[in-house]
């Protein structure tokens, strides 16, 4: 895997919230939706999670 | 070896990390301390409270820059924006060198906010060292990087993380900034022994050295900066003096932060190490 892939693959788990009620917001600062930076749903709008 | 070209060649002592709620004591009643490292990113604005407050820091105490958004190990080119920035803090402080985390953060524009552990490939050290040159050339002064305190793992690593650090600043011909207690927190965490980190960096290339708390968690160790150094940090710290040389040492204290004399003082305790290595160079 290159080096760029990982990155992204990483950024992406890390800004994912692991649980419900980790209390991410679902609205970034400038009123787009926070899937807009992490590329994934969050839990909270899949309904996942542990 | 203490004075060397990765700090240019200066002699500093022990510094405290300038932190607001100090604000008030050092400007008013002025308290010895061989210098003060301030975080970068704090005072890259325009004017107002923080940079009143750090010129008059400037006026009575030497200050050293250190960073926590440079990714050095992020893909890409350094934000051009943000190194002039720097570099004007630069030239207003009169750091005589500049550190930053060996660490990635960013990835395609999006900032994690994290000091994310690399990836010990040899890829990664070929980018990061590149990354380090580019912004060493353009701010014109030396800079180190910083050994992060981690807690992951990648399997595609190619080497541990001592032998990646080394891989990087040869190629980068930089300095280290030696985290004792980041050092002692991965060791933990991944199980490896602290002392052979230690005992594997090139001493010659030690610009400055870091120390501070941690809490202790269940399953895991937290580098959080908000207790006293505890003992087996020390007995590291005995160790990187006892290979490098009187070096320049700072304190960090980010949380909980008491009174500007407890810190000091805990800042001070490096004092008995530091005489130790003088007094085995007089013997």
């Amino acid at each position: 895997m290159k080096l760029v892939q990982l990155q992204r693959a990483v950024a992406r788990a890390v800004m994912q919230p692991l649980t419900r009620n980790e209390g991410m917001r679902s609205v970034g600062p400038r009123g787009k939706s926070m899937r807009r930076y992490v590329g994934l749903p969050l839990v909270s709008e899949v309904g996942a999670g542990p | 070896m203490p004075a060397n070209k990765f700090n240019g060649f200066t002699e500093y002592g022990i510094g405290l990390g300038l932190r607001a709620p100090h604000y008030d004591h050092i400007l008013t009643r002025k308290p010895v301390c061989d210098w003060f490292e301030i975080i970068s990113e704090n005072f890259m604005i325009g004017g107002g409270r923080p940079l009143q407050v750090l010129d008059r820091i400037l006026e009575q105490y030497k200050v050293v820059q250190h960073g926590v958004s440079m990714y050095f190990g992020s893909p890409g080119r350094p934000d051009r924006e943000h190194l002039q920035k720097l570099k004007e803090l630069v030239i207003r402080t009169g750091t005589p060198w500049l550190s930053d985390h060996l660490c990635w953060g960013s990835v395609d524009g999006t900032y994690t906010h994290d000091l994310l552990p690399m990836p010990y490939t040899f890829e990664a050290a070929r980018l990061t060292a590149a990354k380090i040159k580019e912004v060493r050339d353009f701010i014109g002064v030396p800079v180190a990087v910083e050994n992060v305190s981690s807690y992951a793992e990648y399997h595609v690593s190619e080497m541990t993380e001592w032998e990646f650090l080394n891989e990087v600043v040869e190629r980068a011909d930089c300095g280290i900034l030696l985290d004792v207690n980041n050092i002692y927190v991965s060791s933990r965490n991944h199980s490896f022994d602290p002392l052979v980190y230690i005992n594997s960096v090139p001493a010659e290339r030690i610009a400055q050295i870091h120390i501070a708390g941690h809490s202790k968690f269940e399953k895991y160790i937290l580098d959080t900066h908000d207790h006293p150094v505890i003992d087996p940090v020390w007995s590291l710290y005995d160790r990187a003096i006892e290979r490098v040389g009187h070096t320049a040492t700072l304190l960090e204290w980010d949380d909980s932060i008491p009174s500007f004399q407890e810190v000091h003082n805990e800042a001070l305790k490096a004092n008995r190490f530091l005489a130790k290595k003088l007094l085995k160079v007089a013997v």
